[in-house]
């Protein structure tokens, strides 16, 4: 889901007037929490995360070039935060062993989610969830397109992995 | 594979999200940014342990002279090392310091000066080691003392009292007012008995100035 907010509502926020912060926060929220719960996997840390993205958002908009780099500008920070809270907090990233995926993630593609690196889950998240291109995605995660391109493949490699039994028993099989 | 992936989308989508709460955020903003704390106490630890250290390791390898490149001013110690300065070698730094400086009367005669040295205007750094005592092994064999002119806290005033709160806060350390100079001492093997006195010598040479 694409964030859409008014670029009057992003200047006014810009200028220091209190009530545009407060709208914009408002419909950043949503986002916000969604984007560091599927990054940080638990609720609480994720919603510290999304509020302390939130307080430097409120703290730093100020300095913001312009009202169209909001978006990009927010979701670095939102995932920054997220990725921060879920090294600190030791969600760890567990790489599935072949004869141990359990079911659920196998059922659960956010179950499935946790099972990569925090920064792995961001580029699922970003391209699945918010939508962006993968010049945005490298603006947000401050690294070139095309290693983008290259996390999202391996992202996708490693859900594959995960989500498709069939072939997770057939290379242990074929191991075996 | 790709149908999961598209229905990721709509399993994020119906994540609870909890309730907005502003007035948490506000508060949270006006909070100290944790990365300008943690660059604090890199300074902190550097002006503190790695300045005095690095100082203490040069002054085995350069003679003594006065050094005023840079815009800083320097005064090594001998190859036989700098021990027990005399009045004379304070009061020729002193005279060319860029601000007047109450120097560290009273350390105890057998201390030994490592090093003197000052940052343009900004802060002076006296390190002294304590004696029968191997630098390698570590800091502790040093007492630092840290000399702040009043002319550069009213240049960078938040710099001046954060340094000051810094050290309030730190254990080790102690702070005073002498003259025209806040004066901060890291105590290293110095004993309670002996920092008192020393602060009283300091604070009493600071009032004598004209």
């Amino acid at each position: 889901m694409r964030l859409t907010v008014p670029p009057e509502m992003v200047e006014a926020a810009r200028l220091g007037q209190r009530d545009a912060v407060e709208r914009l926060l408002e419909a950043l929220w949503p986002h916000a929490f969604r984007i560091a719960r599927s990054i940080v996997q638990d609720d609480s840390h994720a919603k510290d995360a999304a509020q302390e993205a939130s307080a430097i958002i409120y703290r730093e908009i100020a300095s913001l070039r312009s009202a169209d780099a909001f978006r990009s500008w927010a979701y670095r920070i939102v995932v920054r935060e997220a990725i921060r809270a879920a090294k600190r907090n030791q969600i760890p990233a567990q790489r599935a062993e072949r004869r141990e995926i359990d079911i659920d993630a196998r059922l659960d593609v956010l179950r499935a989610l946790a099972r990569l690196s925090p920064e792995l889950r961001a580029v699922i998240v970003l391209h699945y969830y918010a939508r962006l291109s993968s010049s945005e995605m490298g603006s947000v995660l401050g690294i070139p397109g095309a290693t983008v391109r290259f996390r999202l493949v391996r992202a996708r490699q490693q859900l594959k992995d995960t989500l498709n039994p069939d072939s997770a028993f057939l290379t242990t099989e074929t191991a075996g | 594979m790709n149908d999961c992936l598209e229905a990721l989308e709509r399993r994020i989508e119906a994540i609870e999200v909890p309730r907005f709460d502003f007035t948490t955020i506000t508060a949270r903003r006006s909070g100290q940014p944790a990365r300008q704390a943690r660059w604090r106490s890199a300074l902190t630890i550097a002006l503190l342990i790695v300045v005095p250290a690095l100082a203490a390791a040069a002054v085995h390898f350069i003679p003594l002279q006065v050094d005023h490149r840079f815009g800083n001013w320097q005064l090594f110690g001998p190859s036989r090392e700098f021990t027990h300065p005399t009045a004379a070698d304070f009061s020729t730094l002193a005279r060319q310091a860029p601000y007047r400086v109450v120097w560290p009367a009273g350390v105890p005669r057998e201390e030994k000066l490592m090093l003197l040295s000052s940052t343009g205007n900004e802060v002076f750094i006296a390190a002294y080691r304590c004696p029968s005592i191997d630098l390698r092994k570590g800091n502790d064999a040093l007492s630092t003392f840290i000399i702040i002119p009043k002319s550069y806290a009213a240049v960078n005033p938040k710099l001046a009292s954060w340094f000051e709160s810094q050290m309030h806060n730190a254990a080790l350390n102690t702070l005073w007012n002498a003259g025209d100079e806040s004066v901060l001492l890291s105590t290293g093997c110095l004993t309670p008995a002996q920092v008192d006195n020393i602060r009283a010598l300091m604070i009493t040479a600071g009032k004598r100035r004209p």
